[in-house]
């Protein structure tokens, strides 16, 4: 459960510098925050470069998307480690 | 005299990187064809390109009608895109052309990165060595999403054009958009570390500065605009471009009380009625009126990005799509600018950006180590193209 916290917090973050939007809460839609498809390139693109973690290809096609649900995504495909820790 | 062959598709960010790189070469005693859209051909023949249409001027001004329905979410608008555009018949048409023109031996293939789908099955189908050049970082942010695409979207048109050429069908698609030879990118390495940065396999050879193949005089309107303090605002040349962005960027200057130079190829995007000391202009040369703007409000496009920091004039973008929330995002980290996306687009928002950079005390000598940073990459881009042939 702690993990999964820092995650939506790691979550919020990035879609807060992707978007250009204040996000603060796990609830928060992708979309509906003005987000689109190439946005999301960049999200999972962000998320390969700065955790190492490859999220699935399908994630880009999806049609809704919360801060909570992005967390668990990231949970699934691998563990969260900053990109500067590996060696 | 090696022959190059360029194949590009896109707006002017696309195409006029080609057009200079084109023009280098050239110089540098190749033969040099480029393959592109109709309205490009006067540029093209002004640098002593060989041209071929892959379009007529109205396929193109439909093709950029259409372009706003990528914005949205879905593979399938893609495919329909592709479909509704005529755009496989057009990579089959830019197949032909390649085979028919290149001279075994003595040839290299060079195409955008993406789209450029007929460089590498013709380079695949006659063992000529290809190039692939991105214009922006997004472009290989977007590989996995690309390949997705292809594989699942539009595997059997792509390998009804190989079948053409005498190819299997595509069994890796992963590896099939990496097997160009060469990779380059045109933007600089410190722009490329401010964001995710591009593959180990990719030569950044910095900013391309394709606006300077246009050679039109500054306007007397547009001069004296400028003397009196004026910005710029461009939504770039094509019109993937939110149908509010000129709204919002015409109603902030006012609102800061600017005069403004509106840069917009197509005059229906732009308001029709303009405030004073606000004028409108199909184009100008960004490479000489671009130091003498007091900033910069634009739609966050690599080329018109990169162009700013090089003339050291603070920038403001109003970024909806494409690669422009990630430049924004990297100006932005770099202290170089400032970022909105749409739904921020609004006078109480855009104008303290504005008035923050009209008055950006030192942003010159802060964007200086980056401007030198940005000098033309577009001949060591044309030295590892003719290398290609050596290889």
């Amino acid at each position: 459960m702690a993990m999964l916290h820092v995650l939506e917090t790691e979550v919020m973050r990035l879609w807060s510098e992707i978007l250009g939007v204040a996000v603060t809460s796990a609830d928060q839609d992708f979309f509906e925050l003005g987000g689109q498809s190439l946005a999301m390139v960049q999200f999972l693109a962000m998320v390969e470069s700065e955790f190492q973690i490859e999220l699935p290809v399908e994630v880009l096609f999806v049609e809704g998307l919360t801060v909570a649900e992005a967390a668990r995504a990231i949970e699934k495909s691998g563990t969260l480690t900053p990109a500067g820790e590996h060696s | 005299m090696t022959t190059v062959i360029m194949v590009t598709h896109g707006t002017h960010g696309d195409v006029l990187p080609f057009v200079s790189l084109g023009r280098i070469l050239r110089g540098r005693g190749h033969r040099v064809e480029i393959l592109t859209h109709a309205p490009f051909e006067a540029v093209a023949r002004r640098e002593g390109l060989e041209f071929t249409p892959i379009d007529t001027e109205r396929d193109y001004e439909r093709y950029l009608a259409d372009t706003p329905l990528l914005l949205g979410a879905g593979l399938e608008r893609w495919r329909r895109f592709y479909d509704a555009s005529g755009l496989f018949d057009q990579i089959r048409f830019e197949c032909e052309v390649l085979k028919a023109r290149h001279v075994p031996g003595e040839t290299v293939f060079v195409g955008r990165h993406t789209t450029a789908i007929s460089t590498l099955f013709a380079g695949e189908a006659l063992e000529v060595p290809t190039a692939w050049i991105a214009v922006t970082p997004l472009q290989y942010m977007s590989e996995r999403a690309a390949v997705h695409m292809y594989r699942q979207s539009m595997s059997d048109r792509l390998d009804a054009v190989r079948a053409m050429l005498g190819l299997a069908p595509v069994d890796d698609w992963a590896a099939w958009f990496t097997s160009a030879r060469l990779h380059l990118g045109l933007w600089p390495e410190w722009f490329d570390r401010a964001g995710v940065p591009a593959p180990s396999r990719v030569r950044l050879t910095g900013a391309p500065y394709g606006d300077d193949t246009f050679v039109e005089p500054v306007p007397p309107e547009a001069g004296r605009l400028l003397d009196r303090g004026a910005v710029i605002v461009t939504g770039g040349t094509g019109r993937m471009i939110h149908e509010r962005f000129y709204p919002a960027a015409v109603a902030a200057c006012a609102a800061a009380r600017v005069p403004a130079l509106v840069v917009a190829r197509h005059r229906d995007l732009v308001p029709e009625r303009l405030p004073d000391g606000v004028s409108w202009f199909a184009h100008l040369p960004f490479h000489q009126v671009m130091a003498r703007a007091r900033a910069v409000l634009h739609h966050g496009g690599i080329g018109t990005a990169v162009r700013a920091v090089a003339a050291g004039v603070p920038q403001v973008l109003l970024a909806h799509g494409f690669d422009r929330s990630d430049n924004g995002m990297r100006l932005a980290r770099l202290g170089l600018g400032s970022w909105l996306p749409e739904r921020r687009w609004t006078p109480g928002e855009i104008v303290p950006l504005l008035r923050e950079a009209l008055v950006a005390d030192g942003y010159r000598a802060r964007a200086a180590t980056y401007a030198q940073a940005a000098q033309p990459g577009l001949r060591p881009a044309a030295e590892a193209v003719e290398a290609l042939l050596n290889s």
